[in-house]
């Protein structure tokens, strides 16, 4: 009897102990899926050039310790055979920011440049096009059928990869104002300028952004953005000091085709931000440009590729309705065409006011299309 | 640098901890559970996720 009790005991834990096994296997087959896929997010997808392309560089020209980091980025440079001015234009910043990042690629691939020269950084956080914002639900990828290739893009996080930059503070302070964030914020590449060549990624990428701009003598300088319908600064010019004339001019010739943008002068005392810091830190003039894109808002229902795609969504169109939008709002949402072509209409007309302004230093860029044209033909066109 | 070998050393206890959990449980159930909270740890210690 006591035999035959052991003999069971000992039969259940061999059962206990095979099932343990098991349960290991499939939790590392299940792991190893998970690791490929995560893996899989710090590929970058191909971009092509135009013939315009003249050079190809990394930020760690720039900043030596972003060699073989994450932080490290490509830096297309576009220079024409007339004298002329420099621009810079940044996509990425914010790799949840889909039109920003789009608009910098569509350029990238499609102009011709006539005079000066133009750079082009399409990946600013490239760390944070590795991983995606917790508890957001938003797509990890979104397809463009382009009338040349099919093109997945990567749909990233506002900030860097934690794996690339562990720990958060609690408190993020700025340096070197000493002003106080919320401790993700120092993960945020648009809360870190001028940064810090041996400081935290972000700031190590900060560091190199504004050593580019002062060491290319950079003119005109672009950090493309987007924003949730419901925040006040959408469908808006950031401008600092410098750069305040000729993006109120540029609003206004934009306001001639139906483009309303608000003018926001760069705040004196909220440090970090590209516009403050490259006015303060270098000889550029600062530009933001944000447009209204749904998937990023808090009042979003059903978060997939169409929301992010077509901005369309019953919940804002509800908000609308209630007038709790600082953009015009329908059934027809706010399309990645329109938010793109806000986004290059801006530019353009920015880049010819500041042209007819410092002619010795005028950029001409041709072969990018408007607001209208990529509204009528759609951005497969440009792909 | 110091922080991080330190993070990843309470990684591996708590990974350790949780394998021996799996062969010690008496229900099926906590040992499936067990292994499957095992994963996340694994791919942080591995610097993955």
């Amino acid at each position: 009897m006591v035999q035959k009790y052991k003999y069971n005991q000992i039969k259940i834990k061999n059962i206990e102990f095979m099932f343990g096994v098991f349960t290991l296997i499939v939790s590392l087959m299940i792991g190893m899926i998970a690791a490929d896929k995560f893996q899989e997010m710090h590929e970058t997808e191909t971009l092509y050039p135009s013939y315009a392309l003249t050079e190809i560089s990394h930020l760690s020209d720039y900043n030596p310790n972003l060699k073989n980091t994450n932080g490290n980025t490509e830096i297309y440079f576009f220079n024409s055979d007339s004298a002329g001015g420099t621009v810079l234009i940044l996509g990425g910043t914010h790799p949840n920011e889909p039109a920003g990042f789009l608009t910098a690629c569509l350029i990238l691939e499609n102009l011709q440049i006539k005079r000066g020269r133009l750079i082009i950084i399409p990946r600013a956080n490239n760390s944070a096009f590795t991983h995606n914002d917790p508890q957001e639900g938003q797509p990890q990828y979104y397809t463009i059928e382009g009338i040349k290739r099919e093109r997945i893009f990567r749909f990233g996080s506002r900030i860097t990869n934690s794996i690339d930059q562990w720990p958060d503070p609690e408190i993020y302070l700025h340096y070197p104002s000493g002003q106080k964030l919320a401790g993700n914020e120092t993960r945020n590449l648009n809360r870190a300028y001028p940064g810090r060549a041996d400081g935290n990624l972000t700031e190590q990428m900060a560091y190199g952004i504004i050593e580019l701009i002062n060491k290319k003598n950079v003119d005109l300088a672009f950090d493309l953005h987007e924003a949730a319908p419901e925040y006040p600064v959408v469908n808006a010019i950031v401008a600092s000091e410098r750069s305040q004339l000729i993006a109120t001019e540029a609003a206004m010739e934009l306001q001639f085709e139906d483009l309303i943008y608000s003018m926001e002068p760069s705040p004196y005392n909220f440090h970090g931000l590209s516009h403050r810091e490259w006015q303060d830190y270098t000889q550029a003039m600062p530009i933001l440009l944000e447009t209204a894109n749904p998937i990023q808002g808090r009042l979003r229902g059903k978060t997939d590729v169409s929301l992010l795609l077509t901005g369309r969504d019953p919940m804002y169109l509800k908000a609308a309705e209630l007038g709790e939008l600082h953009v015009p709002y329908d059934s027809a949402g706010i399309s990645i065409e329109v938010r793109v072509g806000r986004h290059l209409s801006a530019i353009k007309t920015i880049i010819d006011v500041y042209s007819n302004i410092y002619p010795d230093k005028a950029v001409e860029i041709i072969n990018v299309p408007d607001y209208e044209e990529i509204v009528s033909k759609g951005i497969e066109e440009y792909f | 640098m110091l922080l991080k070998i330190i993070y990843q050393l309470i990684l591996i206890f708590i990974i350790l901890l949780m394998g021996y959990d799996v062969f010690k449980e008496k229900s099926a159930w906590l040992q499936l559970t067990a292994a499957l909270a095992l994963i996340p740890f694994v791919l942080r210690l591995l610097m993955i996720k």
